[in-house]
């Protein structure tokens, strides 16, 4: 079975996937696309506990944050900058934190509580939660 | 190094501690060169200026998940444009008071920002906004201290269905009038007060789920009284403006294109005379198409409207009640403008844009139009401008 798993693991990175991921204290299994997008757009700010939500995302100029947003999100990066700049500079919202790379969004990850962020299919995380997308 | 100080020291080196309570800020700082010759849209002589000057700190507290405090300081340079110095911006307490995945609530109290139109909640950022200078037929720079925003109240309400995403604003509020604020508006003489009554704004907003375009309807009501100063020869007035405002937006991957058009009735009872009284019902809009060349490169091209009486598209009447002392030409404005801008780098743009112009109804003053000065019916704008965020 694991050359299966091996398999499965490959075909998910050939096709570029992503997952998100949060902090393990996150009261959430599973999301929406329209709720995953209210979350990076900073609409929704509030996990169902109350707690903040904590988005972290890659430069914009990075591959993942590019497929992320266009796949995950069905917008383009500009798009997310220009409304996030939008929150900022008009005081309704925080910009996301930014962090330079892969491995700093899994580390920072882990010690955020009600962080939210994304990573490359098939990376191995724990001990932070994957959440699963519904369709 | 254990790998719990390696993690530490990524954090920390990444600037990503994050803390329950946190201040979060920034700024922006830009300066430009702008010349509009044949008009008073700058200065008076129509020379090269510098006066085009943008500065911002602004800063975001949080208080808890729901409660936030948040605020911007500017100052702003732009010649005739607007009245030079420093102002605060905005100074609001936030209330999320509902918040979820369906529906999302805020309040806000305080100096609000004016989140109604398109680009009117950080129309002074310069890396928030298409152009330098914004089509004049919404975004009026005369008017730009009291459409910023308001000491008041306001709410948004949001939710996500089926149907797409809605968003509805509401505020009320009133803005202080500086004696350069008036005199902007009203006339290089006028020594008096001006003092805005009340202005009541709502929107609403659509964007079907998941579409590239979404849409918006704007209404507005604001009234503004004058009392004149003791030596004046004019009389103390009311000015009542209400606009109505619909506005659409698609974002491609390349282009994007946005418009927002108006009508706006502008009543005026007295100033010049105890009994005058004028109704002007105005009309105007604009179209704006932005490409993307690359993620860094950005051409742009807006095409501006603005007649000051529906019924007198070319001014011959506005002209003909003063006797032919104000130009046909102070009754409407028509503007092409076109431009680019380039990221020098994530923190680092510049911007340059020309500007077409035909008749003066957008230049200030409003009431008394300057026109020894705006004697020009055809003029131009030029305008380059670095920006640097930080």
């Amino acid at each position: 079975m694991r050359w299966l798993w091996l398999l499965c693991l490959c075909w998910h990175s050939v096709l570029g996937a992503t997952v998100v991921l949060v902090h393990p204290s996150v009261p959430v299994d599973s999301l929406t696309p329209s709720q995953l997008r209210n979350i990076f757009t900073l609409r929704q700010t509030q996990w169902p506990d109350g707690s903040a939500i904590r988005v972290l995302v890659l430069p914009e100029q990075a591959e993942l944050h590019q497929r992320f947003s266009r796949r995950q999100l069905r917008l383009f990066p500009y798009q997310l900058s220009t409304l996030w700049d939008k929150h900022a500079f008009s005081g309704t919202g925080n910009r996301p934190q930014q962090v330079a790379d892969s491995s700093a969004m899994l580390e920072l990850l882990s010690v955020t509580p009600g962080a939210i962020g994304y990573a490359e299919s098939g990376v191995l995380h724990p001990p932070l939660k994957e959440i699963r997308l519904e369709h | 190094m254990n790998i719990n100080a390696a993690m530490a020291l990524t954090i920390l080196c990444s600037g990503a501690v994050l803390a329950e309570s946190e201040l979060s800020w920034q700024g922006f700082v830009a300066q430009g060169l702008i010349q509009a010759p044949d008009s008073g849209f700058v200065n008076d002589d129509g020379e090269l200026s510098a006066e085009l000057t943008e500065i911002g700190v602004n800063g975001r507290y949080s208080l808890s998940p729901s409660w936030h405090l948040a605020g911007q300081l500017v100052y702003l340079d732009g010649g005739n444009r607007y009245p030079t110095g420093a102002r605060l911006d905005y100074l609001f307490l936030d209330w999320a008071f509902y918040n979820n995945s369906d529906w999302q609530a805020n309040l806000y109290l305080g100096r609000v920002k004016n989140q109604h139109w398109l680009y009117s909640s950080t129309r002074d950022v310069p890396f928030t906004r298409p152009s330098i200078v914004l089509p004049q037929s919404v975004y009026f720079d005369g008017f730009r201290d009291v459409a910023v925003g308001s000491d008041g109240v306001a709410l948004q309400l949001r939710r996500s269905a089926a149907i797409g995403d809605l968003t509805f604003n509401w505020s009320l509020g009133t803005v202080p009038i500086s004696s350069a604020q008036s005199r902007l508006l009203l006339g290089h003489d006028v020594s008096g007060d001006t003092e805005l009554q009340r202005d009541h704004k709502a929107s609403l907003y659509w964007q079907p789920t998941f579409s590239a375009f979404h849409v918006g309807l704007i209404v507005q009501d604001a009234v503004f009284e004058y009392q004149p100063g003791d030596a004046e020869p004019l009389s103390a007035a009311n000015f009542r403006v209400q606009r109505v405002m619909l506005n659409l937006r698609y974002q491609g991957e390349r282009w994007e294109l946005a418009t927002e058009l108006q009508q706006e009735r502008v009543l005026t009872q007295g100033f010049f005379s105890p009994q005058f009284n004028r109704q002007q019902l105005g009309q105007g809009g604009y179209v704006l198409a932005q490409y993307r060349l690359t993620p860094d490169w950005r051409l742009f091209s807006w095409l501006d409207y603005t007649v000051l009486e529906k019924d007198d598209r070319w001014g011959r009447q506005l002209s003909a009640q003063t006797g032919g002392m104000l130009p046909a030409y102070f009754g409407y404005q028509h503007t092409l403008a076109s431009g680019f801008s380039v990221d020098l780098t994530t923190q680092l743009r510049l911007q340059a844009e020309l500007h077409w112009n035909r008749g003066a109804a957008r230049l200030t003053p409003v009431i008394q139009p300057d026109v020894l000065t705006n004697n020009r019916e055809y003029w131009q704008l030029y305008a380059l401008q670095l920006m640097y965020r930080f």
